[in-house]
């Protein structure tokens, strides 16, 4: 029993001395082999720490037992500098087993608080944490514990280091990603820290805000083109443009680029932007700031150009027409809002006959077989009667035509079928709201 | 170039009947594991561990055949003198998660007396933010689940009043998305999981009126897929315990008949062990108590007959709602 002991402390040491001497160690994992063969069962390979599976559940109740008897303790004595040693040992190794422990993570934030075990480490144990269990929420919640703190310590003009900090969590949260697909966690890691940079330094009126943000979107084409059933992923991009409407800078080198694309679908020409807005769109009778006319252009560049390209090389997938219905729904409420508008949807399914065993969303809505009236039911309003409401309504209608043809296949059909019936039951977005 | 929904098929020789007996004794295993190890590597959520098993019990009436002291005496040992709060096990750290799953276990054997409930309620209290969201625990992470969490521990204590309600339904609010479904936080994924914790709050707090009720069914019927399962975010695979985030969310929307409910009936049924007993993820998989009490509740709303009625806003049974007078609103 106390040769097992010391066997226990030894591979404890071990990890723990590995985390402390290799900064860039890349990975953990539980590597399986069953079989004790007499040598040490840590291992450590070009920057890699692995631990064989037949000690684990051993090494883990021994350190289970050890951490709450030190804790039980520690809370009568308040003793934790003179153990924080023998502590954070049991700790690295219970957290890198079982990240899924709260109170492991806890005992760590209270070392952390005595100031006894210094940041970057922790920066390090999360990240091999992560590499092995990459959809820990505990893990995550405890490196935005950490992250705030490093955040605090930077000065508020200090963009520089912010940004430094930044791509260190853009490089944990991708691998996590990477790791597991659709991982809400990392995409929430990575969201919360560019929220929390923005409202840090509150440079959103600065060139180096929206940098920021087209870079971040680019980087997310990437991500979506290699990972186009993610979901989380085009999440993630919806965020990213959402955050070009904090900004009014003028980004007329990107935005010009995308007219020129633009207008080969819209047939329009413009010699800037706003003008270009005002053909769409028309005059607007309130003042139309900057960050509504870079959001719209964005929006329409990613729906008559990237989804274009997706929906090409990447037909059936619900995520792609999910993304679709983002960039619909986000023209339709800043149209309303370029002309301060209500935007009144009356969402109605009672057309759609309900029986007891289908689901709602396989009736069959006879849409595609009604000849729409020709005529308004009402007067319709100044978004409604824009060009840009007319092109949209144009290209909506012929690309679920496109994509309901036979030679589509099964899944991209009934995808197209159920676009359009979420334009014209949720979206209230039909043909009898226009004249065509 | 074919290219399939991600679903599952489900197997032919699945199960259509629902095996009750060989789940009760499932649940009467659970509690007893021989394996310390395995024992211990889910301390870490041994309450709502035990709430899952309890209440999956308690739905099919066999609440007694398991201890009731051992178990109260178990929730006594795990409040902290210090908060108030209660944690998953002796000796780990306070969380509303379990503070939650012990009340809920406590209103079921009618024993809200064994822990002191005014220190709950300073415990939950104390975890609001001035923005309306709640806290996990001292250490500050912030989750709409939390804000479930308060509000519903409040609710059966009969203590809402003890917070500031409206800002912490701005809070939920500020969670929701353009398709009316709800994320963890500001900013995040519409997630079925979290589509009930709101729906859930807003029932409590009786704010169903925020979300469009309509475009948000739309929503959750579209996660029912081929095989009658509902999977919990786009092209995501089905799974039992989705089962019950969005058909309880649609049950308080009051839009349970938009989904196809037989084809439902028939995935939860094939998801069951026959030999073990319980309920897993998807057929094949090991079955564990937490399927097991969502395929229960499921199969409830569902209109089974040998399961109690289930509240869909608690996940408790409707008879210790109704008995405590509980007030919610359902639509």
């Amino acid at each position: 029993m106390e040769e097992d002991n010391a066997m226990y402390e030894k591979i404890l040491i071990d990890i723990k001395n590995l985390i402390r001497s290799d900064p860039n160690l890349k990975d953990f994992c539980i590597v399986p082999i069953n079989e004790n063969k007499n040598k040490s069962p840590v291992l450590y390979e070009e920057h890699n720490l692995g631990l064989e599976l037949w000690c684990v559940k051993y090494v883990y109740a021994y350190l289970y037992k050890q951490l709450f008897k030190l804790r039980r303790l520690l809370s009568k004595n308040r003793l934790i500098q003179q153990k924080s040693e023998e502590i954070d040992k049991y700790l690295i190794s219970a957290l890198l087993i079982h990240p899924e422990v709260a109170t492991f993570w806890n005992m760590r934030r209270e070392l952390v608080e005595y100031g006894v075990i210094n940041l970057d480490i922790e920066l390090l144990l999360t990240k091999l944490v992560l590499s092995n269990k990459s959809k820990s929420n505990e893990a995550f919640a405890y490196r935005k514990w950490i992250v705030s703190k490093l955040m605090k310590g930077i000065y508020k003009h200090d963009v520089v280091s912010t940004l430094a900090l930044l791509n260190q969590e853009f490089t944990v949260t991708e691998m996590a990603a990477q790791n597991s697909p659709n991982n809400y966690h990392a995409w929430n890691h990575r969201m919360w820290c560019l929220q929390s940079a923005f409202v840090k330094h509150d440079f959103a009126d600065t060139p180096m805000y929206l940098n920021l943000v087209f870079e971040q979107l680019d980087f997310s084409i990437r991500w979506i083109q290699s990972h186009i059933s993610e979901h989380a992923g085009f999440h993630y991009r919806q965020y990213l443009l959402k955050c070009v409407l904090n900004s009014c800078c003028s980004v007329s080198e990107r935005t010009g680029k995308i007219r020129c694309l633009l207008e080969t679908f819209a047939h329009i020409k413009a010699c800037d932007d706003e003008g270009f807005v005002q053909q769409l769109l028309g005059r607007s009778s309130t003042c139309v700031n900057r960050s509504m006319v870079n959001f719209i252009l964005l929006l329409l560049e990613d729906l008559f150009y990237f989804m274009d390209q997706l929906n090409e090389l990447f037909p059936g997938h619900e995520a792609v027409w999910y993304h679709r219905r983002f960039l619909i729904f986000h023209i339709l409420q800043i149209a309303h809002e370029y002309h301060n508008v209500v935007w009144f949807r009356n969402v109605n399914v009672s057309g759609l006959m309900l029986n007891s065993n289908d689901n709602i969303i396989n009736v069959d809505s006879g849409l595609s077989d009604t000849k729409y009236p020709k005529l308004p039911k009402y007067e319709l309003d100044a978004v409604e009667s824009s060009y840009l409401y007319k092109i949209l309504l144009k290209f909506e209608f012929e690309h679920i035509q496109g994509n309901s043809l036979s030679k589509c296949i099964d899944a991209q059909r009934e995808l197209a079928r159920r676009h359009e019936k979420w334009l014209h039951f949720i979206l209230c977005f039909n043909k009898s709201n226009s004249f065509i | 170039m074919a290219i399939p929904i991600k679903d599952i098929k489900l197997p032919e020789d699945s199960p259509k009947e629902l095996l009750l007996d060989k789940h009760v004794e499932f649940i009467k295993r659970y509690g007893k594991s021989d394996d310390d190890y395995e024992f211990g590597m889910s301390d870490y959520l041994r309450m709502s561990g035990m709430y899952w098993g309890l209440t999956a019990l308690e739905l099919v009436d066999k609440l007694h055949i398991l201890p009731e002291n051992d178990v109260i005496d178990f929730i006594k040992r795990c409040q902290d003198p210090e908060t108030g709060g209660i944690s998953a096990c002796i000796d780990h750290d306070p969380h509303l998660l379990y503070t939650l799953s012990a009340v809920q276990i406590l209103c079921m054997y009618d024993r809200l007396d064994a822990v002191d409930a005014s220190a709950v309620v300073n415990y939950v209290t104390s975890l609001q933010l001035p923005d309306g969201s709640f806290t996990g625990d001292k250490w500050g992470e912030v989750d709409t689940r939390f804000s479930f969490c308060a509000v519903a521990t409040l609710a059966l204590l009969n203590r809402l009043d003890a917070i500031d309600v409206e800002k912490a339904v701005s809070f939920v609010e500020s969670c929701k998305n353009f398709d009316e479904g709800f994320g963890s936080r500001p900013f995040s994924e519409s997630h079925a999981g979290m589509v009930y914790c709101c729906l859930g709050f807003l029932s409590i707090t009786g704010r169903l009126d925020i979300v469009d009720r309509d475009t948000l069914a739309w929503w959750l019927c579209e996660r029912q897929l081929p095989s009658g399962g509902l999977n919990g975010r786009p092209e995501k695979l089905p799974d039992v315990c989705y089962s019950w985030w969005v058909l309880s969310s649609l049950t308080m929307l009051g839009r349970l008949h938009w989904i196809s409910a037989p084809a439902l009936k028939r995935f939860i049924l094939a998801c069951q062990d026959v030999e073990t007993g319980g309920f897993s993820d998807r057929p094949g998989d090991v079955a564990d108590p937490y399927h097991t009490v969502f395929g229960f509740a499921a199969l409830s709303l569902l209109g089974f007959d040998s399961i109690k009625p289930v509240n869909p806003t608690f996940c408790m049974p409707q008879h210790v709602i109704d008995k405590l007078k509980i007030k919610h609103q359902l639509l």
